[in-house]
């Protein structure tokens, strides 16, 4: 077991150096990202100060703030980059020099996407955490703590079986950058990360509870605010994990089929 | 254990291919049309173990559809293919554990690391064990001359480094079967010949198997055996001695005019293969060079230079393929 992921822990040994190979470039990047942020909470600040209301779906500002900095936080724990991943080696051809290796092509990506991940989440997730943590009284215990782990690893599943669906798209047609911007934006503003779900009507608000989307930005920032129930946190995790369960065997399915078009028409 | 490291037999494949539009008007020219390549079409050689064979053909002539299929990544539409006793297409990672495979333009290199980094990566992904993993890096770098260049970032080496590095990397875990697509392209004639020395020492030290693509006439001087593909036909199988006994009693003159000529009368004699501006390379036979009425030709004074050439292997390469085969280079 430990001698299988022998190949797999070197490919995260060494994304992690090719990450830091330029620390300043890397810095400045990740310094970028924060910046994400912050144009959320100059929209909402703006929202705020034109409609004179001190709460909004029972966000008050500071909620507002907090919930986007979480959700940024959650981003680089729960989304990876293994769509782009596979465009690249597509497009630049070294898909065919991974597969002539004695490695699971998927597991190569999945152990890329990670060290990229393991990164963000120390020099972004935990100081965006620490900014919310020390101005906002969070929802922090046993309990919160164990679903927001269970939400956080069925929302991984999620994402990279996502993740192989789209990019598995660019064997069959080279160029999906079009592709993924539009599908991630949709699935942005499903998950809660443009406006919270629960500043959505009732009927729109029940739809997306029902989809995967929510486990990405709203269900674990909310948990970590204290703003759901754990029964409505058991909820969605309950459609989450059945979500992630279908799209894991399609996404593999797939891709079976993908990498035998890659064999056939050419790497 | 089998004789054969590589069985080819009657393999045939062609691809859904693109082409732009060359008529029509602007919006029809945005799109293309559609077309079926046939990059193979039947196909058969093996390889003995232990042998270094190069394959050659022109741009476009099925060799590295033919390498893909060899290394399992590219399924054929028909025929059959062994590799080291394995279907490569099926048994694809357990045969790659013996494979080392540089397909010349996708380096395998960490672009923003030194090549040591890339190194250790092969050394965990084949389980090399740390001591051979140290005596195979002595072995391979002091020869191909990397001991000053493999800690440095792989984007500052020049081309002939990376591709030297490139080689370290596919063939670190001592693979039985080598397989090279143009493995001496960039590199300096230093490098080539200690790529080439290296390679033999791998046959002669480890009874590894090469396979080799190259355009590089030079290149097949370490080869035992060269094959040939044209159009995805194989044109050729044999020695190279065999290969230069192809021109038979044929000499090379190249000529260098000092103005224009009549170039027909010269022609007469023998057939161009080369002419460029005021230069020509002539094949003739070699009877030809005792002939009056050319020595009169060679004395005339347009000619400002002149010198008769054994031909070499690039010139039967070209009749090779300007022929389309050997039975038609044999034919009188």
């Amino acid at each position: 077991m430990f001698e299988s992921l022998e190949p797999y822990l070197a490919i995260f040994r060494i994304g992690i150096k090719d990450n830091l190979a330029y620390k300043t470039d890397f810095a400045l990047t990740s310094v970028f990202r924060l910046a994400g942020s912050l144009v959320m909470l100059l929209v909402w600040t703006a929202i705020y100060l034109a409609s004179h209301a001190t709460s909004i779906g029972g966000f008050t500002l500071t909620a507002i703030y907090a919930y986007f900095f979480l959700i940024n936080a959650v981003h680089y724990v729960i989304y990876s980059n293994i769509d782009e991943f596979i465009q690249d080696d597509v497009q630049s051809g070294s898909v065919a020099s991974s597969l002539i290796k004695p490695i699971r092509y998927p597991l190569n990506l999945l152990f890329r996407t990670l060290s990229e991940n393991a990164l963000l989440i120390v020099v972004a997730s935990l100081p965006l955490f620490a900014i919310v943590a020390a101005f906002y009284p969070l929802n922090l215990n046993a309990e919160s703590i164990a679903l927001l782990l269970a939400v956080v690893v069925i929302g991984n599943i999620v994402v990279m079986s996502l993740d192989f669906l789209i990019g598995s798209l660019s064997i069959y047609m080279t160029n999906i950058y079009g592709i993924m911007s539009v599908f991630w934006g949709v699935v942005s503003l499903l998950s809660g990360g443009i406006i919270p779900l629960s500043l959505f009507s009732q009927q729109t608000q029940s739809i997306l509870f029902m989809l995967p989307f929510q486990l990405l930005a709203y269900t674990p920032a909310s948990i970590l605010l204290g703003t759901i129930s754990y029964a409505q946190a058991i909820h969605a995790l309950f459609f989450g994990a059945a979500w992630a369960a279908g799209l894991s065997v399609f996404a593999y399915f797939w891709w079976e089929r993908s990498v035998k078009k890659v064999m056939s028409a050419g790497g | 254990m089998q004789e054969y490291a590589i069985e080819v037999k009657n393999v045939r494949k062609k691809f859904k291919a693109y082409e732009a539009r060359r008529s029509g008007s602007f919006v029809h020219r945005l799109f293309r049309d559609k077309y079926y390549k046939r990059a193979l079409r039947g196909v058969n050689f093996a390889v003995k173990r232990g042998e270094i064979v190069a394959l050659l053909g022109r741009n476009g002539s099925g060799k590295s559809t033919l390498i893909k299929i060899m290394s399992g990544i590219l399924y054929p539409d028909s025929g059959t293919v062994s590799v080291l006793g394995m279907n490569p297409w099926e048994e694809r990672t357990k045969l790659a554990m013996q494979l080392g495979v540089v397909l010349g333009a996708h380096g395998q290199l960490y672009w923003n690391l030194p090549a040591m980094d890339t190194f250790a990566l092969m050394q965990h992904i084949y389980h090399v064990p740390a001591k051979e993993f140290k005596e195979r890096l002595n072995y391979l770098l002091g020869p191909l001359d990397l001991k000053d260049v493999y800690m440095r970032q792989v984007r500052t080496l020049s081309l002939g480094e990376q591709m030297k590095c490139n080689f370290v990397a596919s063939v670190l875990h001592l693979p039985k079967l080598v397989i090279l697509d143009e493995p001496t392209i960039g590199v300096d004639l230093p490098s080539k010949q200690a790529l080439r020395n290296t390679i033999l020492e791998m046959q002669r030290d480890y009874g590894t198997t090469f396979l080799i693509t190259t355009h590089i006439v030079e290149d097949l001087t370490m080869a035992d055996r060269i094959i040939v593909l044209d159009h995805g036909r194989k044109i050729y199988d044999g020695s190279r001695r065999r290969l230069e006994m192809l021109f038979g009693d044929k000499k090379v003159i190249e000529l260098e005019f000092g103005r224009t000529v009549d170039l027909k009368k010269y022609l007469r004699f023998g057939s161009a293969t080369k002419i460029e501006g005021n230069y020509v390379r002539l094949e003739v036979k070699q009877s030809v060079l005792k002939h009056p009425a050319f020595a009169r030709l060679l004395a005339n004074s347009a000619v400002a230079d002149y010198s008769v050439l054994e031909p070499g292997l690039g010139d039967v390469l070209m009749k090779l393929y300007n022929k389309g085969g050997e039975k038609n280079v044999r034919k009188p």
